[in-house]
């Protein structure tokens, strides 16, 4: 297993939250700054364009109130996308009781996506989107865990409840898939 | 295009991708890539996807740093900047013991008792002085309830009353209510002897002396904030035939 390298030059995610806890607001900054993107993608590829802010601030706040149970067993990356993923579930559940659920594709249309992204959005993104779009909920999470954020096997696995073994297999079914897609 | 059978190289290529590989292990992918089409062209792929799944929605981090809460340290900090020094500085005094605050400590979780409460005392204790006395009676011999008539109620529970004697021994017995319902009514008459005693409350109670039994019941009757308050009825009683109520 080939093992990514880590940054030295920035404070490592342990030592921000102990410079937080200490007093250090800088710190929480930091924080958000080096890990909303990621989670605010994660967010969209779940359809939730609409509330992506939202679930981003509520998933940093729930963090933030509960690092006094966060015991560094697994990245804080990996728990934050955890946070993410349930609220999301929380939301599409409640949604779905009041019978407002929209389709799970995103719709950029209806959203605050910068309209310079649809106009750049070529033919290879449109069908890269619409082939994402075509595999199963668990495949996608999967993909775009691994594809767009860069998680282990062992990360997605927490991340979304599974096996390490079972994430694999939906990684390089999805990847097959898509191959397929492009290459029509 | 088949898939590399080289396992190790194709689960690097996301990271490679990334650039998360430290120099050695990039070198490795890097020589791999060279003479590797299918690596290759997956590796096209994953970099067609990531860059087609890498925009981020518009957010203000801003406004998501502003809603997190204070640093631990800093709640600390302030929660004490609001209290008043002087406060903060004086030792408290010591709180007066009263009577409602010995009542409201009395019972784990300190709550007051209130009226349903107080009555439970007052039986409670009637029934300390009934079990008291008929221990006594245990240790002396048999008091005669001629009429039976037992006298617990609260206030004045004093044990055998109405027409009983201490003085009178014999045949005479104490009937109470538990204890008759237990042995069944035999002519009104219950052998003590087997029986007793009649009403314990504690096995140590026994173990105290006349003059000790006395005392204690002495410092029941002086004790205050007692309410007068008859309890409720606490069991039927047979004696001699009869029945009624405590």
């Amino acid at each position: 297993m080939i093992v990514p390298a880590v940054a030295r030059d920035e404070p490592g995610d342990d030592e921000l939250i102990e410079r937080w806890h200490a007093g250090d607001e800088r710190a929480a900054a930091a924080i958000v700054e080096r890990h909303a993107p990621g989670l605010a993608r994660f967010a969209a590829s779940r359809g939730e364009w609409a509330h992506v802010e939202e679930l981003v601030q509520d998933t940093f706040v729930r963090a933030f109130e509960s690092f006094s149970t966060f015991r560094s067993e697994s990245s804080l990356r990996t728990w934050l996308f955890t946070i993410l993923r349930r609220l999301a579930l929380d939301r599409r559940r409640s949604e779905r009781r009041r019978r407002e659920v929209a389709d799970a594709a995103p719709v950029r249309a209806a959203t605050s996506y910068g309209a310079l992204d649809s106009l750049v959005a070529d033919e290879t993104q449109l069908r890269v989107e619409a082939a994402v779009r075509r595999l199963t909920r668990m495949q996608r999470d999967v993909f775009n865990l691994r594809v767009s954020e860069s998680l282990s096997y062992k990360e997605i696995a927490d991340v979304l409840g599974s096996t390490e073994g079972a994430a694999r297999v939906h990684y390089h079914n999805a990847l097959r898939a898509v191959k397929e897609a492009l290459d029509d | 295009m088949i898939d590399c059978t080289n396992v190790r190289m194709r689960e690097a290529l996301p990271e490679y991708m990334h650039g998360l590989l430290d120099l050695r292990e990039r070198l490795l992918v890097q020589a791999h890539l060279a003479g590797c089409g299918a690596c290759s062209a997956e590796l096209a792929v994953l970099e067609r996807c990531r860059s087609a799944m890498s925009a981020v929605p518009v957010m203000d981090t801003r406004r998501v740093v502003a809603a997190l809460p204070a640093p631990p340290a800093r709640r600390r900090r302030s929660a004490a900047a609001r209290r008043p020094p002087a406060i903060r500085e004086l030792p408290l005094p010591p709180r007066p013991i009263t009577a409602a605050r010995r009542a409201a400590t009395a019972r784990p979780g300190g709550r007051r008792l209130g009226w349903m409460g107080a009555a439970w005392r007052a039986a409670a204790v009637a029934l300390l002085m009934v079990g008291s006395l008929a221990v006594i009676v245990g240790q002396r011999g048999h008091w005669t309830v001629a009429e039976g008539m037992i006298g617990a109620r609260s206030g004045n529970a004093a044990g055998p009353a109405g027409s009983g004697s201490a003085g009178q021994r014999a045949s005479d017995s104490v009937m109470l209510a538990a204890s008759a319902a237990r042995e069944g009514v035999d002519g009104g008459q219950l052998d003590t002897s087997r029986d007793a005693p009649v009403l314990s409350l504690a096995g140590g109670l026994s173990e105290l002396s006349d003059a000790a039994l006395v005392a204690l019941l002495g410092e029941v009757d002086a004790m205050e904030a007692l309410p007068m308050v008859e309890p409720p009825p606490v069991s039927a009683f047979v004696v001699a035939g009869q029945s009624g109520a405590l």
